[in-house]
């Protein structure tokens, strides 16, 4: 129970100067600066003209007040006064709250635990106020000190609870560990043992991540004071070995006294009297030294009751008394009531009941306070705990909060692989079929490439067609058109051989004697002579219109459209057409006839192309009424083709040339006269037609702007009609 | 004595009439001309037996052919010499004419000697 009591000052001491310090080492990165330094530093910053309000410098002051607070409280409260002021008129307002709580550090030192409070509650306003709350955390966790000292226990873990959720939040360990030291410490004072050494554990964690030396040390002897609590004294010893190694390494006066004012705790227990012994003393003159009060007081308690154990009743009733007298001065309940129970242990030894009773009177009386407030701090500790608890679940829900945003965050992210892996399977698949689709329109391309040079050879083929046809209708018209031809130039021949004969039968007459002359003969024969001649050019004449229509027939079409006399073009291609009949088939016998208006105009067209419109259709109404077989069939049929052509006006008054062509053969069956303007379509036995006259005299006729209709009755007769755009 | 000549050439009117101007002029030949089959033998049909000593007929007619012609003028007017003119010399046609009872067979142009002959034979006769 003495080493607690003793323990738990010099814990508090070294927790609020730790507690400082860790809030101050974000932007005091070289705080091992000395007072000494650190006034010269101010000084010469001073030199420079409105040094005052210069950020750099008030930040020299509060680390100059920070230090001043833990050495020599007054003074710094004298130089905080200052430093305040300047803060102030500098508006700079984290120095403030800075220097606030450095304040109220300095007045917790001097025990001014109200004071100090009022203080860093200045501090906590603004702190709030500036940007991030960084310097929140820590002022809390020293207002939980404070509150911790007054014995607020409920309030205290409330705060250091705030204090380490701000720390979180501002990622700030060392803050965070100092609030776990602080609040293993109320678990400590509340015989939580276990639970506070977890805390410490997870508090010297954080210490050996963060490598501060100060904090391992202290973590380590707050272990081994826990441990001493437990009655393991031996694990206790091996920690605070770790600690008082540390604390030599260091040279820290602070650490090397807390440890070795333990170890003696320790050694005291373990009745190593002589290392106990030792180990006091130099806590106490360290202390004495350092003005450490309470573990002044603590360690002469506690060498008194070493030299009490081991029979050296005078030197610990002095020391004793002494120690009693500090824990006054210091106002520790725990080491007044220590002090008491051995000072009345001893007297009563010596005899003096008097002062034994006194002693023992107070001893009662410390105890019984410390144990109803022991009480009231248990009832407000279980307050506590529930608030706490309360709290805790509130954080462990924030926090699983965050873990479960963490664990979404995961999630997403492994749910965003697996859409990225199928996306790049999709992606993959997509490729492939894009391959595919490139491969096909490779493909396409390369079959359109072939298909546009299988057209481009069909049209050529369509050409060399179109010349086969012409050159097949004038095979077919040969005969006729040779027909044509000696026609004319047998008269020529006998008309010219005829004028011949006459011219002799003149030189004849002429022969004779004038009387015998017959005069009127001769005037005869040389009438004859002219109306031969005037035949002889005539038929020349014919026989050349024939020549020329064959060639201009199987020339290439110019496309050209002339003033043509549509009443010879038609007289012409129906001559030719009945006589090519004629001349391939020797039973050929067909009349033909024609009904042409009287005053048919001259009519602009593509005389070539529509005389082989015209040659076709009469052509086919030839072959349709006198063709062999039909003949045979139909004896009592006189094959005939008539051929009409007159202007018509359309509903529009548009003016039409209308030929028609009739032919009373066996009419067209419904069945294939849709057919029949059709490419290679043709009901002539094979090689007898190339199935493109009609295709091609309804291409003609088309591109004339004009039409070509057919009207059949079976067994009746046949018309095709051109309608052509005079 | 009276020759008829069927042609659809108009110009073989004046031909004849130049070519056998004595034997009109001198032996009383009578040349008629028929322009189609049709009008050939509604001549022939004017009186019956024909007042026609003979026919010359071209075969490549629009309408009735001359070999349709010499088939209906043997059918009806059997005595009736009948000589055919063509401008296609061929065996077929040929045949066919004398297979029908033609008398001659003339190609054109027309070898006008011994078609004066034979009309001379027809005059003589």
């Amino acid at each position: 129970m003495k080493h607690s009591i003793g323990d738990l000052r010099c814990m508090k001491q070294a927790i609020a100067v730790f507690a400082i310090c860790a809030y101050l080492l974000p932007y005091l990165p070289g705080h091992s600066q000395t007072a000494e330094s650190l006034k010269a530093d101010m000084d010469r910053l001073e030199r420079v003209p409105g040094y005052a309000s210069d950020t750099a410098y008030l930040n020299k002051g509060n680390e100059l007040g920070f230090i001043l607070a833990e050495s020599s409280p007054d003074s710094a409260i004298r130089f905080l006064d200052i430093q305040l002021q300047l803060c102030r008129e500098a508006n700079y307002k984290t120095g403030e709250a800075e220097a606030l709580k450095i304040y109220g550090n300095a007045l917790q030192n001097k025990g001014d635990f109200i004071g100090s409070i009022e203080y860093y509650t200045s501090a906590l306003a603004i702190a709030k106020g500036l940007e991030g709350e960084v310097l929140v955390p820590g002022i809390l966790n020293n207002i939980g000190l404070v509150n911790y000292n007054l014995g607020n226990y409920a309030e205290a873990l409330n705060t250091f609870y705030e204090a380490i959720k701000g720390a979180d939040q501002t990622k700030n360990s060392n803050v965070k560990a100092a609030a776990l030291n602080n609040i293993a410490l109320i678990y400590f004072e509340l015989d939580k043992l276990d639970d506070a050494k977890e805390k410490y554990r997870e508090m010297l964690a954080i210490y050996q991540v963060v490598g501060n030396q100060g904090r391992v040390i202290l973590a380590y002897n707050n272990i081994g004071d826990v441990e001493l609590k437990q009655k393991r004294p031996m694990e206790a010893l091996k920690n605070l070995k770790i600690a008082y190694q540390s604390a030599m390494e260091l040279e820290s006066p602070e650490f090397i006294e807390m440890t070795s004012r333990t170890l003696a705790d320790i050694y005291s227990e373990l009745d190593s009297t002589e290392k106990a012994e030792q180990l006091y003393l130099q806590s106490i003159s360290m202390s004495q030294a350092n003005g450490y009060g309470v573990p002044y007081a603590h360690s002469l308690i506690g060498l008194a009751g070493l030299y009490y154990k081991n029979g050296k009743a005078e030197e610990a009733l002095d020391l004793g008394k002494q120690g009693l007298a500090q824990a006054e001065t210091m106002a520790q309940p725990m080491l007044m009531r220590n002090a008491n129970e051995l000072l009345s242990r001893i007297y009563e030894d010596q005899g003096n009941f008097e002062e034994a009773l006194k002693s023992f009177q107070l001893f009662k009386s410390y105890n019984d306070s410390i144990n109803t407030s022991h009480s009231q701090r248990l009832t407000a500790s279980l307050e506590a705990e529930y608030e706490f608890s309360k709290r805790a679940m509130e954080y462990e829900r924030a926090s699983l909060r965050q873990r479960w945003v963490i664990f979404s965050a995961c999630a997403g992210l492994v749910a965003f692989l697996i859409v990225l892996f199928v996306e790049f399977r999709n992606k993959k698949n997509l490729d492939k079929a894009y391959h595919a689709l490139q491969e096909k329109t490779n493909e396409i391309a390369s079959k359109n490439e072939a298909l546009e040079k299988a057209l481009s050879q069909l049209k050529a083929a369509q050409a060399q067609l179109i010349q086969a046809e012409k050159m097949a209708s004038l095979g077919e018209l040969t005969a006729g058109i040779a027909h044509e031809i000696q026609n004319p130039l047998n008269f020529v021949t006998n008309f010219s051989e005829l004028s011949t004969e006459l011219i002799q039968e003149i030189q004849q007459e002429r022969a004779k004697k004038p009387e015998e002359q017959d005069p009127q003969l001769l005037d005869e024969i040389l009438s004859d002579i002219q109306v031969n001649m005037g035949k002889i050019a005539q038929h020349g004449k014919r026989a050349d219109s024939i020549v020329k229509g064959m060639l201009e027939h199987s020339r290439a079409s110019t496309g050209e459209k002339v003033q043509t006399d549509v009443k010879n073009l038609i007289n012409e291609c129906l001559r030719l057409s009945f006589h090519g009949m004629r001349a391939r088939d020797k039973t050929f016998s067909a009349d033909f006839e024609t009904e042409l208006q009287a005053d048919l105009p001259q009519v602009n067209l593509v005389a070539q192309d529509i005389s082989r419109l015209l040659l076709n259709l009469c052509n086919n109404a030839f072959y349709a009424c006198a063709n062999p077989d039909f003949r045979r069939e139909n004896p009592e049929v006189k094959p005939k083709v008539k051929v009409t052509a007159k202007i018509e006006k359309d509903g529009k008054s548009k003016e039409w040339l209308k030929i028609s062509v009739t032919d009373n053969g066996p009419g067209i069956p419904q069945s294939i006269i849709g057919k029949i303007f059709q490419p290679f379509f043709t009901t002539k036995p094979a090689g007898h037609g190339t199935g493109l006259g009609l295709s091609l005299s309804y291409d003609i006729a088309k591109a004339h702007g004009g039409e070509l209709d057919v009207k059949s009755v079976l067994g009746e007769f046949t018309t095709f009609t051109v309608f052509l755009p005079v | 004595m009276k020759i008829l000549v069927v042609d659809d050439e108009r110009d073989v009117e004046a031909l004849f009439r130049q070519k056998f101007r004595k034997e009109i002029r001198n032996e009383g030949l009578e040349l008629l001309f028929a322009f189609s089959g049709k009008e050939a033998l509604e001549i022939l049909e004017k009186n019956n037996p024909p007042q026609v000593a003979s026919v010359f007929s071209d075969i490549n007619m629009p309408g009735m052919s001359g070999l349709e012609m010499l088939d209906i003028i043997k059918d009806r007017f059997p005595q009736l010499r009948v000589n055919m003119i063509s401008a296609y010399g061929d065996a077929d046609n040929y045949r066919k004419a004398m297979r029908s009872g033609a008398r001659g067979f003339y190609t054109k142009p027309v070898d006008f000697e011994s078609l004066r002959r034979e009309i001379g034979e027809i005059l003589r006769s």
